[in-house]
């Protein structure tokens, strides 16, 4: 009994003692669930007009010690029309090189000696043009940008640098994913009539004269539709007086109108998936144009985007979607536009769940309609200020931007930030849910771009109505039915066809005549070149012997510094296809290959344009938008190849000789040949120099071609 | 080319900061109101915490940064690269936070975070919306306070260090001429010692060297608090107190050793896997007033500030000598070395090129810089300082440096203004003493592969 008291008594005393005994859990460090609103102290800010109508705001910011001037001019995408598609990138890239002030080096010259940081950047609102530099520069940066805007320089050498990397920033673009997935859902979004509707193109650059650049300038890059931010320590008499000096030469035009038709209401959801076949995931992007009745409204779409998808790892995408494995990465946003507000959601995802992320991001919007959002969620909200970044408007050049952004689609400047940041402040779960009404998780525009052989099954099991296209297929509705309209019509006695086919016959006839070209019963060519391969330089020779109208056997070979690093041969027949082997020896080549041989085949520009003609059955041809370089407009045409992919031609106008080749690489991207030196030989003529650009850039001479040889039957064996 | 600049520009945005706290506990709460509207406070706690607050009314951001006094220079043979190691390891959780857990933390409310460290010191940053400032200082507390070393994440640190390494140094042509040129400036230094250590020693650090030199470096009187932006020091104390305050001194360390320039070594000429030949410059510097500070930056920008500065005029162009030409100061507690550079064509030598440099250096001491030529340099040197300034994030860093490098805080605020004050006769009197010859370390890289005597001969010589 003794024993069982003290072991009880020992219980008792003992679990507390135990329990005091062992160490205290430690507290993991968490997110605070409440944790106060953020106060933005707003500079002050003072706007007036200068006599040309440039319209000026100035920011004062004390602990500012940089001037960041800032100049927006409306030349954006969205002015552009289908005839200048491009312009205002092509525009502001010629302005920022040079004005005829001051020559494109000394350009640099003078903004290394302000010590300032100049920028330029196109978005479909406008162009803004920025510069940066010490208080003492701000006449310099004034006078700067107004020389840029008031007086290019447009001179054509420049013109041909700026055209050609916006052509492969462009063609980069397209190339990815990514790019690939807002070219197509803008056009599922605006419709191909809407600016914003189609996505600028190579094409469009290429074809855009320096007269329609110049017209384009002259309309839109007017002080009486641009504005100017100034933010610095710097008050507003002082921004007065230096800005009217510098831009007393610009000159006030007309206001022209840019094109607004109406963004397509549409009901329910579409979908677009675009088969990228070895995508390593699935890029999605889909949303809807927003609209709300007031500022107050609008703060609270702000608020609802932000905990959906803007709030990084704190957004419900991240916390509810990612989580659970769905998608690697996604975020939201809304982006002003003329026409309203338009809510996009990016997401990437495992391929093989393309379809649940789909749903479950959707999903996270239909529920803020239900329950609003949560108490912890509504106070980050309010301590990160939702939509009003302080990371971007805490710093000059940040904040003269966002300015200007906010004056551009004319929500009022700083004062949109202001009103912004205190309707945030006072935002409710009530308003929240309220506003929440205007989402329309169940009329989405969708893109997915990902391996459709993956992805397609998902959405048909779950009875989706979907459109598959290919992923080099055209961009807008109406270029795909048109291409659909070629490849369906009759390929060789349409209208366009027959346009598209004149063009070939002239240029055949330049190159000796279509009957000669057929009279032809063998040919060898031999050729030498080099290529750039990642660092280092490849020669390459070739010989190719063509037995007509089928046969054709390459021999290659491949050195490095003199050493021969690569040998292949392929022999293509109607009956076979062989190639070299590891051994090299010559072999039946697997399917795949024999498709891109015969493709290659076909392509081959010594024969291209009698393989068009002569296709059966006939393939579908048509003209199309001409390339213009150096003042000279090329015509083009576009042909499907027989393997399925459209290529483009374009001819020399003097000669009528075919000038370039164009056609889709395996990266996703272009290849371009340009044809050159064209010589006689026997009364044909043949290209003597060809460079290619691409992913390796090469260019080859020929070097030896042989009209009618006798060939050995055992070569084509 | 560019990457080499970059390069180069970011061994001076990495270099040229903070360090050296004063060991004696700062007695005094000084309060300055400077023209930039930024309010300044420094205080220690009893554990020897020095900290320093500038509040900034704006946006609703704070930046929460700490910078402990130890770098690659303390590092004893046979740990060289455990300062290196001990930054990775600073983000491998404690008790109350899972490895990783303090970026994912600072991430979720919308904040960013940055680490980097150099032969004087080793710096944390936070930036966050304002209302989560004492997550972030709880967050920096709990490291300094309570790091958790596993053996798995010291042997996983330590092969990502090895690789970077491996591709900034051993696997960088330009990495390892600045090594080169590192060893030959600073000799005996431990400043010769790059960041990233040995590969030798590097495989062989311990948990227990981590240990160590957590335990003896990052300490609260090893290390200075610095929080900007829009909080209130009534607000701040309490917190800093609280989440600090009862952390532990570590024992006092020892003085560092101190940096005297010597004359230099003969030039080098090394062949190494470079694209193209290359000049490296060195010029070493001893440790420089704040003024002098100001003017190395504008003499900097003179000779190597992109396309106009006298090298790149002098060297590149269409039809001319180099590719690029450029430079930039490498500034550091006690002493430093202004780096410049010309990667060449091959058909000009090494010694042609190194001597057109010599040259511009000469007339840099002979004659004195024209005004206007003076005022773009001082705008160009003082624009990329003020631009720092601009951010809560580029504030707080420029704190911390004037703190530790200058020992005076209020140089953070004053620097565009000594550089537009650095005057013609600040140049002349920098370049007469530092641009001497016979100071000089001078390296001339030729690509492997090309013969020697290609690389001295005159041009146009067969």
């Amino acid at each position: 009994m003794k024993h069982f008291a003290l072991t009880i008594t020992c219980w008792l005393a003992c679990v507390p003692a135990v329990a005091w005994a062992q160490p205290k859990a430690p507290v993991p460090i968490d997110v605070p669930a409440a944790p106060g609103a953020a106060v933005w102290a707003w500079p002050a800010e003072q706007a007036f007009t200068l006599r040309n109508g440039l319209h000026v705001a100035v920011i004062t910011k004390a602990d500012e010690s940089l001037v960041n001037v800032a100049l927006f001019v409306p030349a954006g995408k969205a002015t552009e029309t289908p005839q200048t598609r491009g312009a205002a990138d092509l525009v502001a890239g010629w302005v920022r090189a040079g004005s005829s002030r001051r020559d494109a080096m000394p350009l640099e010259l003078r903004v290394e000696e302000l010590g300032a940081d100049v920028q330029v950047q196109v978005d479909r609102l406008g162009t803004t043009l920025l510069c940066k530099a010490m208080f003492p520069r701000l006449q310099g940066c004034l006078a700067l940008l107004a020389d840029l805007v008031e007086a290019p320089a447009f001179k054509s050498d420049r013109l041909i640098e700026v055209r050609s990397q916006l052509a492969a920033q462009v063609r980069q673009q397209l190339a990815s994913d990514e790019g690939r997935a807002r070219a197509h859902f803008y056009n599922l979004v605006f419709g191909d009539e809407h600016p914003a509707g189609q996505a600028v193109q190579p094409d469009d650059i290429g074809g855009l004269t320096e007269a329609t650049l110049r017209a384009f300038w002259q309309q839109w890059y007017r002080p009486n539709l641009s504005r100017l931010v100034v933010v610095g320590n710097v008050s507003s008499d002082v921004v007065n007086q230096a800005a009217a000096a510098a831009f007393k030469g610009w000159k006030a035009g007309a206001s022209p109108r840019a094109p607004s038709p109406p963004v397509p209401v549409r009901e329910g959801t579409r979908l677009l998936l675009v088969d990228s076949p070895t995508a390593p995931q699935a890029t999605l992007m889909f949303g809807h144009m927003l609209a709300a009745k007031d500022a107050a409204e609008w703060a609270a779409l702000e608020s609802l985007t932000f905990v959906y998808g803007g709030a990084g790892l704190g957004s419900r995408l991240a916390q509810n979607v990612a989580t659970k494995g769905l998608i690697a990465a996604g975020g939201a946003a809304l982006e002003p536009t003329a026409q309203g507000r338009l809510l996009r959601t990016t997401l990437q995802a495992p391929a093989a769940k393309t379809w649940d992320a789909l749903l479950a991001a959707a999903s996270q919007l239909k529920a803020f309609a239900e329950q609003g959002v949560l108490p912890a969620e509504l106070a980050e909200l309010k301590a990160r200020s939702a939509a009003v970044d302080p990371l971007q408007l805490e710093t000059g050049d940040g904040l003269a931007l966002a300015v200007l952004e906010a004056e551009a689609v004319k929500t009022g400047g700083l004062s949109y930030f202001k009103a912004l940041s205190k309707a945030v402040e006072v935002v409710d779960n009530k308003a929240l849910q309220s506003a929440a009404s205007r989402l329309k998780p169940d009329a989405l525009a969708v893109v997915i771009v990902g391996p459709a052989k993956v992805i397609a099954p998902q959405l048909q099991k779950a009875k989706v109505r979907f459109e598959q296209i290919a992923f080099e297929d055209p961009l807008s509705v109406s270029a795909r039915a048109r291409r659909d309209r070629l490849v369906h019509n009759d390929a060789a006695t349409s209208a366009e066809s027959m346009q598209a086919r004149g063009l070939i016959m002239k240029a055949l006839a330049a190159a000796g005549g279509a009957p000669a070209w057929r009279a032809l019963t063998t040919l060898t060519v031999k050729k030498q070149g080099q290529r750039r391969e990642g660092g280092r330089i490849v020669t390459m020779t070739s010989t190719t012997h063509y037995r007509r109208p089928n046969d054709v056997r390459v021999e290659q070979e491949a050195r490095v510094r003199d050493k021969v690093v690569g040998q292949a041969a392929f022999v293509l027949t109607a009956q076979q296809v062989r190639g070299t082997n590891a051994k090299g020896a010559l072999v039946a080549l697997p399917a795949e290959n024999v498709s891109r041989l015969r493709a290659a085949t076909f392509e081959d520009v010594v024969f291209i344009l009698l393989n068009i003609l002569d296709a059966k059955p006939p393939v579908p041809v048509a003209p199309k938008q001409p390339w213009v370089e150096k003042g000279v407009s090329y015509p083009g045409i576009e042909v499907q190849v027989p393997a399925g992919a459209w290529i483009s031609l374009y001819f020399d106008p003097n000669t009528n000789l075919l000038s370039r080749v164009r056609s889709p690489d395996v990266a996703g991207g272009e290849s371009e040949q340009r044809l050159l030196d064209w010589r006689d030989v026997g009364g044909l003529k043949f290209p003597f120099k060809q460079l290619s650009f691409g992913p390796n850039t090469s260019e080859a001479t020929l070097t030896d071609v042989q009209i009618n040889p006798v060939l050995p039957p055992t070569l084509f064996e | 080319m560019r990457r080499l600049i970059v390069l180069l520009a970011g061994c001076a945005a990495v270099f040229s900061h903070w360090p050296a706290v004063a060991a004696a506990p700062v007695a005094r709460s000084v309060a300055q109101t400077k023209s930039k509207g930024v309010s300044l406070q420094t205080w220690a706690l009893k554990n020897g915490l020095k900290v320093v607050f500038a509040a900034r009314q704006g946006a609703p951001l704070v930046s929460v940064q700490i910078v402990y006094h130890v770098g690659s220079r303390d590092e004893k043979a046979g740990t060289r690269g455990l300062a290196r190691i001990m930054r990775e390891l600073m983000f491998r959780g404690s008790a109350r936070v899972p490895p990783g857990g303090h970026s994912r933390l600072i991430a979720r409310v919308g904040g960013r975070v940055a680490a980097h460290g150099d032969e004087d010191i080793t710096a944390f940053a936070n930036t966050v919306p304002a209302p989560y400032t004492e997550m972030a200082i709880e967050l920096e507390a709990e490291r300094m306070r309570g790091l958790s070393l596993k053996e798995a994440d010291v042997a996983a640190v330590r092969q990502f260090v090895l690789r970077s390494r491996q591709r900034q140094v051993d696997g960088s042509a330009l990495g390892k001429s600045i090594e080169l040129l590192r060893g030959d400036v600073f000799g005996g230094h431990p400043y010769a010692n790059g960041v990233m250590g040995v590969v030798a020693d590097l495989r062989r650090i311990s948990v227990d060297d981590c240990a160590r030199f957590h335990q003896t470096h990052f300490g609260p009187n090893n290390a200075t608090l610095v929080v900007a932006g829009a909080i209130s020091e009534a607000a701040l104390r309490p917190l800093v107190e609280k989440h600090f305050g009862a952390i532990a001194p570590n024992p006092a360390l020892a003085a560092r050793q101190g940096f005297t320039p010597a004359p230099a070594a003969p030039a080098k000429a090394l062949k190494l896997p470079v694209e193209k030949p290359m000049v490296a410059i060195g010029v070493p510097l001893p440790r420089l007033s704040p003024r002098e500070r100001a003017s190395v930056y504008v003499l900097s920008e003179v000779l190597a500030g992109g396309s106009a500065g006298r090298l790149s005029r002098r060297l590149v162009g269409p039809k001319s000598a180099a590719l690029a030409a450029g430079g930039a100061p490498l500034a550091l507690e006690d002493g430093g070395v202004l780096v410049l550079f010309a990667v060449h064509q091959p058909d000009h030598t090494s010694d042609e090129i190194r001597r057109i440099m010599l040259d511009e250096l000469a007339q840099m001491r002979d004659k004195p810089i024209d005004l206007e030529e003076l005022t773009q340099a001082r705008l160009r040197a003082a624009a990329t300082v003020a631009g720092a300034l601009s951010s809560t994030e580029g504030l707080a860093n420029a704190l911390a440096m004037a703190t530790a490098v200058e020992g005076e805080l209020e140089q953070a605020m004053l620097r565009p203004q000594q550089i537009l004050d650095v005057s013609q006769s600040d140049i002349g009197r920098l370049a007469n003493q530092y641009l001497r010859e016979d100071m000089l370390s001078i390296l001339m890289l030729t690509p492997e592969g090309r013969p020697a005597a290609e690389a001295s001969q005159p041009k146009g010589t067969p």
